[in-house]
């Protein structure tokens, strides 16, 4: 027994223990009850018995609960969520323009690259289908790590994300704490779903199930046909009398991520929306009251209610043609891809600037984006990279190294998120 | 403790909670519920002081360590993980590769004393002087030296395998 293999015991013992996420929280709640016990004791020392009686049951008392246990009135909390809240982060800009894929955190104003991914398709059992590899942002460490999961989305405020598992579509949804990497909930799911999405306050997730793996080649499913909505006719020629659909989609849940609880499976007939791709994920509307599926055609973006009821788009609903769609304050909205993009106020359609880049992916603020640039000239357009762009288009800035060729099999892909 | 303050607390035990842990649970014998509760208590603690400690951390380590010793001492609640089961004994030295040895070790460090686990992390893992450890467990020199030398014939008794090893070499 020397020193050296007794402090690689206690190294490699240590290694071994689970890092709670809300240590914080305890501590603070604890300080709470430590701060009351005294008032309590101060109260009793003078005497007012009465007092104490009345005021340790209706005060103390909840805030006695080291761990979350319940609600009162809901189910049981197992995952400490709580409702996003936008804040203003220590550092406003954070780049990588030296590794490709990024290695250390990716920032810019109110979004963050929260994860990336890269993706190559193989051959099973005849059928083409595409492989995803997921890195994840640790927001302890600020780097990115490689991670097994099939699928991942970030919560807005990076604490939280919901992963799948491979082999997609999978029949339980993980909760995963983003800082100490270890799911602190799974949620089983009867009819098993291939995409996730974190509601706008973060204390939801709208999981799209399928009955087949949703990243199939088109060519890879049967196509099935749908009535069509608008009868033929010889004014237009071109409508057919059915439309085709090629995805195995079959309806969505909604999971309360605090008690880790799927509601009711609500099914949704595919044929609703003209989309014509085989991953359809639903996604949430802006503020969150509804659900959507974009449209790839001509035709209008649909809306569910949280039931899956069809429901009127929101008055004064937006379709944008960008990622980025409308800007914080409701004012500005981005435009379609590029080269190059403009920006148009939303009430009068005027156009504000212009911007020498290929797409407007999110805003950093009200008057910056973050948007997919072109190296030099831009002679290549698929030689491209993350960078952050005024309105106006006069300012950007690098934040990602430029991928050589962002259509080769294995070029990373970032995902924005509110951080 | 404002807004603000609360907010570099939290950052705080984002970045350094790992590192807590991990000295949590050694000095708890591996025990995952009694290092939450120790490091929660030790948290609450700097909660009250935030703001007026220069190094926050070195707190938090140094509340811990003398919070385990206290607890044990005042034998308020069982600290201690039990190992009801005698540490397995390999054949012989032919054949026990390191790894293994480590197997051994680490079950006999969960059999010392909480203070006997305190004095041994700190000279052996964090690698600090006698003088230094005694600061942080509040007691004499003398009391760290032979509280180590104690903790390492614990090891040997526990661990017999352990001891036709260079034991002169723990013995500084």
């Amino acid at each position: 027994m020397t020193p050296r293999m007794l402090k690689r015991t206690l190294e490699e013992w240590s290694r071994e223990v689970r890092v709670p996420a809300d240590l914080a929280d305890r501590a603070l709640r604890r300080r709470s009850r430590l701060r009351l016990t005294r008032f309590a004791g101060a109260v009793s020392c003078a005497a007012v018995v009465a007092a104490v009686a009345l005021l340790v049951p209706l005060v103390v008392i909840p805030l006695f609960t080291d761990e979350p246990i319940s609600q009162v009135g809901g189910p049981p909390v197992v995952v400490p969520v709580e409702p996003y809240r936008q804040t203003t982060p220590a550092d406003d800009v954070l780049a990588d323009t030296e590794n490709s894929p990024p290695t250390t955190m990716i920032a810019a104003g109110r979004v963050a690259v929260s994860a990336y991914w890269t993706g190559r398709w193989r051959t099973l059992a005849g059928r083409k289908l595409f492989d995803r590899t997921w890195y994840l942002l640790n927001p302890v460490t600020s780097r990115y790590e490689k991670t097994e999961w099939g699928w991942a989305e970030v919560a807005p405020g990076l604490r939280w994300a919901a992963v799948l598992e491979k082999d997609l579509p999978a029949r339980r949804i993980g909760i995963l704490d983003m800082e100490t990497r270890q799911v602190r909930a799974w949620v089983p799911v009867d009819h098993p779903v291939g995409g996730v999405s974190w509601s706008p306050d973060g204390t939801q997730l709208l999981a799209t199930a399928y009955d087949d793996y949703p990243d199939l080649d088109m060519m890879s499913v049967d196509e099935r046909r749908c009535p069509a909505r608008v009868a033929a006719t010889p004014e237009d020629p071109r409508q057919p009398p059915f439309q085709t659909i090629s995805t195995s989609r079959t309806g969505f849940y909604l999971v309360d991520v605090a008690s880790a609880t799927a509601g009711d499976f609500h099914a949704v007939d595919p044929c609703l929306t003209d989309n014509s791709n085989v991953r359809r994920d639903f996604e949430w509307s802006g503020d969150g009251t509804l659900i959507r599926e974009r449209s790839n055609s001509d035709w209008p973006d649909a809306f569910l209610d949280l039931e899956g009821r069809p429901h009127d788009a929101p008055p004064g609903y937006v379709a944008t043609e960008s990622k980025a769609g409308v800007s914080p304050d409701g004012a500005l909205l981005a435009g379609p891809d590029g080269m190059p993009t403009k920006v148009t106020e939303v009430v009068t359609g005027k156009v504000v600037g212009r911007q020498q880049v290929l797409q407007l992916l999110a805003w950093a603020d009200d008057r910056r984006l973050v948007a997919l640039g072109c190296a030099g000239t831009c002679g290549n357009e698929f030689h491209n990279g993350l960078v952050l762009v005024n309105v106006d288009g006069e300012d950007m800035i690098q934040l990602a190294a430029y991928r050589k060729n962002s259509q080769e099999a294995g070029a990373w892909r970032p995902v924005l998120t509110l951080r | 403790m404002d807004a603000a303050e609360e907010r570099r607390f939290r950052a705080f035990v984002s970045a350094r909670a790992p590192a807590l842990m991990r000295l949590a649970y050694l000095l708890t014998g591996g025990d995952q519920h009694s290092a939450e509760d120790l490091l929660q208590t030790a948290l609450a603690k700097v909660v009250t002081r935030w703001g007026r400690l220069d190094e926050p951390e070195a707190y938090v380590r140094q509340v811990m360590y003398r919070q385990q010793i206290s607890w044990w001492r005042l034998a308020w609640r069982q600290r201690e993980t039990s190992v009801a089961d005698v540490p397995e004994h390999p054949a012989g030295r032919a054949g026990t590769d390191e790894a293994e040895l480590r197997m051994i070790l680490r079950r006999a460090l969960a059999r010392l004393t909480p203070r006997q686990r305190a004095v041994l992390v700190l000279r052996y893992l964090e690698d600090l002087p006698e003088d230094e450890v005694a600061r942080i467990l509040g007691c004499s020199v003398g009391t760290v030296r032979s509280t180590a030398h104690r903790s390492l014939a614990r090891l040997r008794t526990a661990a017999p395998e352990l001891a036709d090893l260079r034991l002169s070499e723990v013995i500084s």
